[in-house]
């Protein structure tokens, strides 16, 4: 199996999780790997792509099918909620609310002073005023705290992967 | 922009209500709600598979509505288009959540870093005198009370009568501050809490009185409309910190005026993560 150029598998992953889940879809973990594995399934049988765009549309393509398909066999009345959002017992994660914000304290800790100040800033001022602060467009200050906000959040998944026991 | 003091679970902020989502988002919201055309969809998350600085942009989009959701800014259609989704699909879910624990550990860290350093050695001997001050100003207030002849004070008065509560209300905020008391009104003598709401209060505070209550730190406020056939929970948070008082503890409640419409509600106060109901509180609401 070759394969192609550009691939990215964590990045596909990544982005067709975040497409099915945007599409509703209850299952998205379970229909990427659908995706995957069809995709591994046609470079098997000798297709290829020249680009890394080709590769993405093809990923595209194979997940709107999956979708599709997938629709027809799984569908959940809309508005039914997994857990009440006002009243979480345990998170998805497993974890309760404060253990959860504890560790996540804990993790912002890791973070670097000026990203740490950043978020902080967020909570206490308009984003208006935080951009006058800083002297940068807003723009430019919701890619930062986004950016900063993902990276809390990776270490925030890396750290719960990581065996206690290690 | 309107600025409220805004509760989170365990400290009051100071907190920008604006939205973070642009009108120039408005089409990515869409998508992400779920409004846009089906065609237009495809071409949006065609071009998120191949741009990668487009995809970035969607993902900036959804956490600055998340934000704005958590915030109670995102408008009501979208509310409830965000609610359908959000909180269905488990990967969404996981961000609001994610997004939400995360804001309480940032403002609870930035919170402990504007005190100096010598105020936290010293944290125990100022809460006692707080404590202090707090224990004469309700045994004044007792002893006012009983000079009185054990009348209600102007402002449960005020509630108790339905007469306009501009004299409740703080004044210079647009905050409606109320005082509460457990038990449901009895009998013909007695009207429920009176509460007007008018398009100039940006926020609701309901001071729950907990007389006797000592081992909960926190507790579960659910605020119920009272239809004609059942109750509809239309506001709810966990983990809401009890003020210590003489008489027991009160719970301190900001609530959007937005969740409430001419009607008669009850306030349930429960024991966190508990079914059981500590106490409860019947007041109407009438809106202008």
């Amino acid at each position: 199996m070759r394969p192609p150029p550009g691939y990215d598998w964590q990045a596909i992953t990544r982005k067709l999780i975040s497409y099915f889940s945007r599409r509703q879809a209850l299952n998205a973990k379970d229909l990427t790997q659908e995706v995957l594995v069809r995709l591994f399934a046609w470079i098997e049988k000798g297709g290829s792509v020249t680009s890394s765009d080709d590769w993405m549309k093809l990923a595209y393509g194979f997940a709107r099918n999956v979708l599709r398909e997938g629709a027809r066999a799984d569908h959940r009345a809309p508005g039914e909620l997994l857990i009440d959002i006002e009243q979480p017992e345990r998170g998805v994660d497993g974890m309760t609310e404060r253990e959860t914000i504890v560790f996540i304290g804990e993790l912002l800790r890791l973070l670097p002073e000026e990203e740490r100040r950043l978020l902080e800033r967020a909570e206490e001022i308009s984003p208006e005023d935080h951009a006058k602060e800083l002297d940068i467009p807003i723009a430019t200050l919701r890619t930062h705290l986004f950016r900063t906000r993902r990276k809390l959040k990776k270490l925030y998944y890396l750290a719960q992967k990581r065996d206690p026991r290690e | 922009m309107k600025w409220r003091k805004h509760e989170c679970h365990n400290q009051i902020e100071i907190m920008g209500q604006m939205q973070r989502v642009r009108k120039e988002d408005r089409s990515i919201v869409q998508y992400l709600l779920g409004t846009l055309p089906a065609e237009a969809a495809e071409e949006m998350e065609l071009r998120s598979f191949t741009n990668e600085e487009f995809s970035e942009e969607i993902e900036i989009v959804e956490e600055a509505m998340i934000q704005d959701y958590l915030d109670d800014a995102l408008e009501a259609d979208d509310t409830v288009l965000f609610r359908q989704k959000y909180l269905a699909v488990p990967e969404l879910l996981e961000k609001v959540e994610f997004a939400r624990r995360a804001r309480v550990a940032i403002r609870a860290q930035s919170h402990r870093s504007r005190w100096p350093r010598w105020i936290s050695f010293a944290s125990p001997a100022f809460a006692a005198v707080g404590l202090l001050c707090l224990a004469f100003s309700l045994a004044w207030l007792r002893e006012a009370h009983r000079l009185r002849g054990g009348q209600s004070s102007p402002m449960r008065t005020a509630i108790r009568n339905g007469t306009p509560n501009t004299d409740l209300a703080v004044a210079n905020s647009g905050i409606l501050t109320t005082a509460l008391q457990p038990g449901l009104a009895m009998g013909a003598q007695e009207t429920s809490n009176h509460l007007t709401v008018s398009s100039d209060i940006g926020e609701v505070r309901l001071l729950l009185d907990l007389p006797g209550a000592k081992d909960s730190p926190s507790m579960l406020v659910e605020i119920l409309l009272i239809e004609e056939r059942h109750r509809k929970v239309v506001w709810s948070r966990d983990g809401v910190p009890c003020v210590p008082t003489m008489a027991g503890k009160t719970v301190v409640v900001s609530v959007d005026p937005k969740v409430f419409s001419t009607g008669d509600y009850i306030a349930n106060v429960k024991a966190s993560h508990g079914d059981a109901v500590v106490a409860y509180f019947a007041f109407d609401v009438l809106r202008r």
